[in-house]
């Protein structure tokens, strides 16, 4: 008797033939399954490689082909000959280009590549470099601090000595500044290895700490928003 | 008024009340109905003059979702050369000096990588001492100002500054002979370089005149000395010497010249210390409510006549020399209570001869300011509270000086008139005609800021420089000189004022160093360049200051005022805008917007007028009436005033400007169209009611406070009974919740609300520091203005006399914060250090943050009110703080930005931050220094020591937020005998 | 109808067809057609409403501070509350066997699922900055944040996401039997390709029914719970303030009667004309109606003991702020809105206690549209007044709605419209296989 009540009931003429075989159920719910999958996943992606003007490791074109790799690597400059600021305010600073005309008044003048700069100190027209790292302006991020808390340039630049054109090492997002701050004492170095390029730790685990402390690095703040929202 | 009476006999002495409609209030079915229907009238979208950033919006809606794609690439460009320690992010200081309404204030102006950005006070400046007020605050914003003029206008046509050259090289040679028909207007002159400039002019046109016209004129003032000394003299006082201070309507907290220095010192005497506590003691007579009259321990509201009836009365009492025969009869038209207040006020200056002081304000007649000075000379006091000395600068009677140059205008005297940064078409009194009368002017050449209603009117108009971008140099009240140097290269194509002069004065090439430098030749000390350089660096010139004026009065009959009073007509009493003085400041959107110390209108000028008035003539706040005076009427919204004299009423200058630039035109109404030259200040007219009615942007809410103290006061006497007597019985409640482990520091801030003078400073100094946008007139009256720090103002007592009191609220920095609590995406949290910190790029603007703040102190950006687009206003903004965009809830931070700066150098330095080493905005502009901030967790800080203080309480602690905001009480010290009147 | 005549047959037919006809072979009709462009109309309102908020932000609402919530919020514990009776009828009522709720369940998912998502709206374009909504969601991500797990918010945000889940599978699920039979009845190529997609391949197998019965237990079971949680959930976004009025332990029961209430008055709303103008008076029957307006007065008792409490307890409890709030309430600047909500919510109910009343469906209707649009004032006055009158009178202040406030409201209640007769026209309006089983059963039933 309960059967009756499943029969589809006969209305006026016969019943209508199915249209759909039974495994055209199963196509359907593999399409939908498929489709929202890839949609979310093609969103991800493009998330994911246009955060950033320009990727990790990729050079970045600039109006002069400068190379760190030669002027730390090969010559040995101080990081600070150029970026005299680094120790004593927020931006490290991209040196005038009377630094630049300090040498190149005598070196290499009849190079093409440093053209643009003997233009630029004949004119006065500024140069316009391209930035590698850019942060948000809602970051106040503090170079000196970093260096008097004996954090490395290398720690954030990678080895520049090695870049002939220079090019962010960095994914610079908040997780990635967090690494730090929450475990400082993974990357402090000796005030004296803070400029140098290739410092290997004997033993971070111990050394750390011990830095932490003699740098009255203050962990508890350290992952404060206030400390570079403002 | 009777059901007024009736209502306050309900109330309680201690109830605090806010405005009168509460006490006004209709019954309450009534009273439902008035607040609701608005409700229907007011349905309309916001589609206000801001629609265009309703783009800016939309670029937002889409930079929001695009951020997923990451911002634009940035470029870098380095200098070719970099200027000798110029570091790219420090700020640079330069002292500085400004004129700001008719004071002089030195400022240290921070610039960022050369652009100004904010104006702190001068430390070593006399009238600033580190402070400053509202109106030198928003000078940073005057002179990033795009409707500034740019180039100057011959004919409303731009042209050249050769062609103006030739121009004024014709006029030379026109007037070579002897230079009749030549006039130059300015207004007061207070600058030694001007003034040398002018005696210059003089020698070389000797047939020309100088006139000069101040619509905030002390003419008053002048001829009162002028009655006892013989010759017009200028006043310093000195209220840190002043036990016992009789103001005659002298508003010297807010607007007399030096009320910053003033503040300061009044502040120092008003301090509860020693054993006993003492305080200093101020009476206030005046018409209407001041700030002075607000911070008065006896605030007496009389009307025009009556002050002058109290004050002779009064010199009869502390014996002055009879001024006027018969002595007997003086005391005839006092009524018992005023012969009651008399005899006690008298003998409070009797007992502190040599430590009191009495001073007249500007709108009070001469003879009240003479019987000013004979009073204190007859206490002993000139020398020790007051002084007085001659101004090396010329001064003129304004209105005399203004009324010669119309007449002659008039007659077609005068050929060729150069106005100097004066704006007299809009200032001038109404009865001189001055618009028409220059007309007849063949050659008329305006010099200001702005293109303003005299430069529409004139041939030449000439940009002048700002203040910021040149040289001067300027004499502030009590004498002393400092310089005015630029700190930013001229924005535009504009001349100094002195440069200009220059060229009227025949030399083509003019510099402006040159012209002050040379001032100073031979005087002053500053002949060696380093001197120069010493008083360029300092600010002030040493020893500038005239020396005091030998005394020799020989006691002459007063003069009969002949005063304005016709039976059943009111007093009329002009006086200057709070914020934007006598006009001036008319484009300011800063000042503008700051809700203003008396009456809390932003936006907007009214008719000011007395309780008794409005009940009498069925007024409520924004009803507009008929204002006729001498043949002249004009329509004014009203407000009410609690504590306004009886038959008065008030008119604020400054409004109803016709050309003043993109912010300040056609609001409110302009006042000087009553305005006569024969009575400046104080006239006599009749009102009546149009039944129209316009909604004021008000930032006060109308309600008595029923629950809870917020503000606590009392009086000395109490105080020296029980000091704690404030502090509640029951400490604060205890909490569930482990105490939050603390960081190195614990920052905290102190409020003395005895110290407080309700000035607003602190709220401007906050919107310059930390890049408060300003959301407009209809914005605020929806209730959504920006201001991180506001000043609440309640009023005590009989709406006729009422006490006042103010309390500056800025983020109480709960140790519980409701707000945290509710965010959900963390936007709002505590950090290490005791601070509730607001990460702006976290915000989602979810608002449960602000519905749950108890002090609501969180401000929300409903709309995109941070104008993103004009570069002018991006130069201004201080790099060290985030610019909020549209949806995220924003407050006060302690300015984290000084915060951490001071940090990283300690940190840097591996040191503690020092006592004293973070200072914040608010703090530092305050004159009466009420603001302690500091580390709470040493208790060895000023502000531990603020908060040991008996008068220390929390604000609404029995929510157990656990402010670190912490107020100290105020405290008034009322006259023994008249103890029943407060 | 005579015993011979009473064959299960003609027992089918009589639920089947008029059912199906509703989809299949009535013409829309003027008044559906009028009807539905209205509601295009306001739809559309509410459209352009949310681009220009989008544009301009949220100051084109009358909120500010104090009250920083306004219409939107509102609106949306309006939408939701009405949301829960749906739930309520076809699940609660499943578990429990009350199979006189067959003919209802239907439509009042349908309105459950409507209702849900249109309130969905409100708590997204309230935000300041709506396109960073997802920040509430717990997801790894660059900044190595998690949300603030302490803010009520925060779970109602899971509480409603859920709920919208679990109500539209339940929905849906209860519709195959349905959607095949009118699959297998519809006549054109164009219907039998849709009915047939949404039928996801159901054949009537006993394998499907015994599935069906069991995913339908299941998701009853969960979707009861997930009804009071998600309106405790609501409850607790006032509770948690500190604000007197708010901050009560109360609210989380008084929210799930309010719901129901505003629900069930809903209900009759769209059943009373649905019936009457698809002639579906046989399955929808008086006794129905009648159960409902029981319904409705029982809830709208507890709602209205929930008022009471409210106040006695504001001055039992002492507290100064929570006394002059209630005060406040009663006869402040809002007072009016107090007022008409009692008028709605408590007065007009009481009618109900009489069977003529509840006879008549002209009376039942309009009670229940009362109750309707009470329970919405109930929802903004407990918004305003606690917010406009804070604790410092310094920053007290009043609310004054724009024209887009109401456009959201309206434009919201045209959306639902929308939906609900696009419903009627595409979807059985009624369950037609549980009322054929419970006649199956009527009949197997000895006498």
């Amino acid at each position: 008797m309960r059967f009756a009540v499943f029969r589809p009931p006969s209305t006026a003429g016969a019943p209508v033939a199915q249209i759909f075989s039974p495994r055209f159920g199963t196509v359907v719910k593999l399409t939908l399954v498929v489709g929202v999958g890839l949609t979310t996943g093609i969103v991800l992606a493009w998330r994911a490689f246009t955060w950033n003007p320009h990727s990790i490791g990729e050079p970045v074109e600039q109006p002069v082909p400068f190379s760190h790799k030669h002027h730390v690597g090969d010559v040995g400059l101080d990081c600070r000959y150029c970026h005299a600021s680094v120790e004593s305010d927020a931006v490290a600073g991209i040196p005038p280009v009377s630094t630049c005309m300090t040498c190149h008044s005598q070196l290499f003048t009849d190079q093409s590549v440093l053209a643009p700069i003997l233009k630029s100190w004949r004119t006065g027209r500024a140069l316009h470099w391209q930035r590698v790292y850019a942060l948000p302006d809602f970051v106040y991020f503090n170079h000196s601090i970093h260096i008097a808390k004996g954090i490395g340039c290398v720690s954030c630049h990678g080895r520049v000595d090695h870049m002939p054109l220079t090019a962010r090492q960095a994914a610079l997002s908040m997780r990635w500044c967090l690494d730090c701050h929450r475990h400082p004492e993974r990357f402090v170095r000796p005030q004296s290895e803070v400029f140098s390029m290739d410092w290997r730790p004997a033993d971070q685990r111990t050394l750390g700490p011990l830095l932490i402390k003699s740098y009255h690095i203050d962990k508890r703040r350290l992952t404060d928003c206030s400390v570079c929202h403002r | 008024m009777e059901f007024l009476r009736a209502k306050l006999a309900g109330k309680q002495g201690t109830q605090f009340w806010r405005a009168l409609e509460e006490l006004l209030e209709q019954p309450q079915a009534l009273q439902c109905l008035r607040e609701a229907v608005p409700q229907a009238a007011r349905l309309d979208p916001v589609l206000d003059r801001r629609s265009f950033l309703g783009l800016l919006g939309a670029s937002l809606a889409f930079g929001g979702l695009a951020a997923c794609s990451g911002p634009p690439p940035e470029q870098i460009v380095p200098w070719i050369r970099r200027p000798e320690g110029l570091s790219p992010s420090q700020p640079r200081f330069y002292a500085t000096t400004l004129r700001v309404g008719d004071d002089v204030i030195g400022v240290l102006a921070a610039t960022h990588e050369g652009r100004p950005t904010k104006l702190d006070g001068n430390p070593a400046h006399p009238a600033s001492l580190g402070s400053t007020d509202a109106m030198t605050q928003a000078a940073i914003l005057e002179l990033w100002d795009p409707d500034r003029s740019q180039a100057p206008l011959r004919h409303d046509a731009i042209a050249s500054w050769d062609e103006f050259l030739g121009q004024a090289a014709a006029t030379a040679r026109q007037f070579a002979q002897d230079g009749r028909g030549l006039r130059v207007l300015s207004g007061r002159i207070d600058s030694p370089t001007l003034a040398a400039q002018r005696q210059e002019f003089l020698q070389r046109y000797p047939g020309a005149r100088w006139h000069q016209y101040e619509p905030v004129d002390d003419d008053a003032a002048q001829q009162g000395t002028a009655f006892v000394f013989g010759k017009p003299l200028c006043t310093r006082h000195r209220f840190d010497q002043a036990q016992v201070i009789v103001s005659l309507e002298a508003d010297f907290l807010a607007t007399m010249p030096g009320h910053v220095r003033a503040a300061r010192d009044f502040a120092v005497k008003r301090s509860p210390t020693g054993v006993p506590p003492t305080m200093n003691r101020l009476y206030v007579m005046e018409q209407t409510l001041s700030l002075t009259g607000a911070n008065a321990d006896h605030r007496w509201p009389m009307r025009a006549a009556q002050i002058a009836a109290f004050v002779e009365a009064l010199a009869a009492q502390i014996g002055v020399p009879s001024t006027r025969p018969p002595a007997a009869d003086i005391a005839g038209g006092l009524d018992s209570a005023q012969l009651r207040r008399l005899k006690a006020l008298a003998q409070d200056l009797q007992d502190h001869r040599g430590t009191s002081l009495v001073l007249a304000g500007a709108a009070q007649p001469p003879t009240v300011h003479a019987l000013a000075i004979l009073m204190n000379e007859a206490l002993t006091n000139v020398g020790r509270t007051v002084e007085y000395f001659e101004s090396p600068e010329p001064r003129e009677s304004s209105t005399d000086s203004l009324r010669t140059l119309a007449e002659s205008m008039g007659s077609g005297m005068v050929d060729t008139l150069w106005i100097l940064d004066a704006n007299p078409v809009y200032t001038a009194p109404v009865d001189l005609l001055f618009e028409e009368r220059l007309a007849k002017v063949r050659n008329t050449v305006h010099v200001g800021l702005f293109r303003d209603e005299t430069a529409a009117r004139c041939t030449w108009h000439l940009p002048r420089a700002h203040s910021l971008e040149s040289w001067s140099d300027l004499r502030t009240y009590d004498g002393s000189v400092s310089l005015v140097q630029p700190v930013i290269a001229p924005l535009y194509d504009v001349r100094s004022l002195h440069e200009i002069v220059a060229f009227l004065l025949g030399s083509s090439r003019a510099d402006g160093r040159e012209i002050v430098r040379s001032t100073w030749r031979g005087q002053g000390g500053l002949d060696e360049e380093a001197a120069w350089q010493g008083a360029l660096r300092e600010g002030v010139i040493r020893n500038s200051a005239p020396a005091a004026f030998e005394i020799h009065t020989e006691p002459r009959a007063l003069p009969t005022e002949q005063r304005p009073g016709a039976q059943g007509s009111l007093d009329l009493l002009f006086q200057p805008d709070p914020t934007v003085w006598d006009g001036r400041y008319a484009n300011n959107g800063w000042l503008q917007e700051l809700p203003k110390p008396v009456t809390q209108l932003t936006w907007t000028n009214a008719a000011w007028v007395g309780p008794a008035l409005a009940a009498r003539f069925q007024l409520h706040d924004g009803d507009i009436i008929t204002v006729r005076s001498q043949g002249r009427s004009l329509e004014a919204p009203i407000w009410i005033v609690p504590g306004q004299a009886a038959d008065t009423l008030v008119l604020p200058l400054g409004y109803g400007r016709r050309a003043a630039g993109h912010v300040g035109e056609r609001l409110g109404f302009d006042a000087y169209g009553l305005r006569t030259s024969a009575s400046p200040w104080q006239a006599v007219c009749s009102i009546a009611a149009t039944g129209r009615h316009v909604e004021l942007a008000t930032t006060q809410a109308h309600h008595v406070i029923q629950t809870g103290e917020p503000l606590r006061a009392g009086t000395l006497l109490q105080f020296r009974q029980n000091p704690a007597f404030m502090q509640a019985a029951e400490g604060a409640p205890a909490s569930l919740y482990p105490e939050r482990a603390g960081g190195e520091y614990r920052w905290g801030m102190s409020i003395d609300l005895n110290s407080c003078i309700g000035c607003s400073a602190c709220t401007l100094a906050c919107q310059a520091e930390n890049n408060i946008p300003v959301v407009g007139a209809r914005e605020v009256q929806r209730g959504r203005e920006l201001h991180w720090i506001r000043v609440d103002r309640y009023f005590r007592g009989s709406p006729e006399m009422p006490t006042v009191h103010h309390q500056p609220v800025p983020c109480m920095h709960c140790g519980h914060a409701p707000c945290e609590l509710v965010c959900p995406v963390g936007a709002t949290v505590h950090d290490s250090e005791g601070l509730n910190v607001q990460v702006y790029n976290r915000c989602i603007g979810t608002r449960f943050c602000s519905n749950n703040c108890p002090y609501k102190v969180r401000r929300f950006n409903f709309l995109q009110y941070a104008d993103t687009s004009s570069p002018t206003a991006k130069a201004q903004r201080n790099p060290d703080v985030s610019v909020r965009s549209r949806g995220v809830m924003e407050k006060c931070t302690y300015c984290i930005q000084r915060i951490e700066e001071a940090h990283i150098v300690a940190d840097r330095q591996m040191r503690r931050i020092a006592d004293g080493e973070v200072v914040t905005a608010c703090q530092a502009v305050c004159p009466a220094k009420a603001i302690t901030f500091g580390d709470t967790a040493d208790p060895a800080t000023a502000v531990s020591r603020q908060k040991a203080s008996p008068r220390n309480y929390r604000m609404l602690e029995e929510l157990n937020t656990r402010p670190q905001t912490s107020y100290l009480g105020s405290l008034r010290n009322p006259h023994p005998a008249l103890q029943d009147e407060t | 109808m005579s015993a011979p005549a009473r064959t299960l047959a003609v027992e089918l037919e009589a639920v089947t067809d008029p059912v199906t006809a509703i989809v299949l072979e009535r013409a829309s009709g003027r008044r559906w057609m009028l009807a539905f462009v209205a509601s295009v109309v306001l739809t559309a309102l509410l459209g352009s409403g949310i681009w220009v908020l989008l544009v301009r932000g949220v100051g084109i609402w009358g909120i500010e501070i104090p009250v920083a919530w306004g219409f939107a919020i509102a609106d949306y514990v309006w939408w939701i509350g009405i949301g829960m009776a749906g739930t309520f009828i076809s699940a609660a009522l499943y578990l429990t066997r009350q199979s006189w709720r067959n003919s209802l369940n239907r439509y009042a998912e349908a309105m459950t699922v409507f209702a849900v998502s249109v309130s969905g709206l409100f708590p997204i374009l309230h935000l300041g900055r709506p396109w960073f909504f997802y920040w509430l969601a717990p997801y790894p991500n660059r900044m190595a944040l998690w949300p603030q797990w302490r803010s009520s918010l925060l779970w109602d945000f899971f509480a409603i996401t859920a709920y919208l889940l679990v109500s539209i599978v339940y929905f849906y699920v209860g519709l195959l039997p349905d959607l095949a039979t009118v699959r297998d009845r519809a006549r054109s190529r164009g219907r039998q390709v849709f009915y047939g997609l949404l039928a996801l391949g159901w054949r009537g197998e006993a394998r499907h029914w015994q599935r069906f019965e069991t995913l339908s237990m299941v998701l009853a079971a969960l979707a009861v719970p997930l009804v009071f949680s998600v309106h405790s959930m609501v409850a607790l976004d006032f509770s948690e303030g500190l604000l007197p009025g708010w901050h009560t332990t109360l609210f989380p029961p008084f929210f799930v009667a309010g719901a129901l209430f505003s629900g069930f008055a809903v209900v009759l709303v769209l059943g009373i004309p649905l019936r009457r103008y698809y002639g579906l008076t046989d399955l929808i029957t008086e006794a129905h109606l009648d159960k409902l307006a029981r319904l409705l007065l029982a809830v709208g008792l507890i709602v209205d003991y929930s008022y009471l409490s409210e106040v006695f307890f504001a001055f039992y409890g002492g507290d100064r702020y929570e006394i002059a709030m209630t005060l406040n309430r009663l006869g402040g600047a809002y007072a009016w809105l107090f007022w008409s909500t009692i008028a709605c919510n408590v007065v007009s109910i009481q009618l109900l206690w009489f069977p003529r009343v509840r006879a008549n469906h002209a009376a039942l209707f309009t009670i229940s549209l009362t109750v309707v649009v009470g329970m919405w004032f109930e929802r903004f006055m407990l918004i305003v007044t606690s917010l406009y009158r804070g604790f410092l009178p310094s920053s007290w202040g009043m609310f004054y709605p724009t024209l887009w406030d109401l456009g959201f409201l309206f434009g919201s209640i045209g959306l639902f419209c929308l939906l609900f007769l696009a419903f009627v026209r595409l979807l059985p309006a009624v369950s037609m296989f549980e009322l054929r089983k419970s006649a199956a059963q009527a009949l197997e039933r000895p006498r």
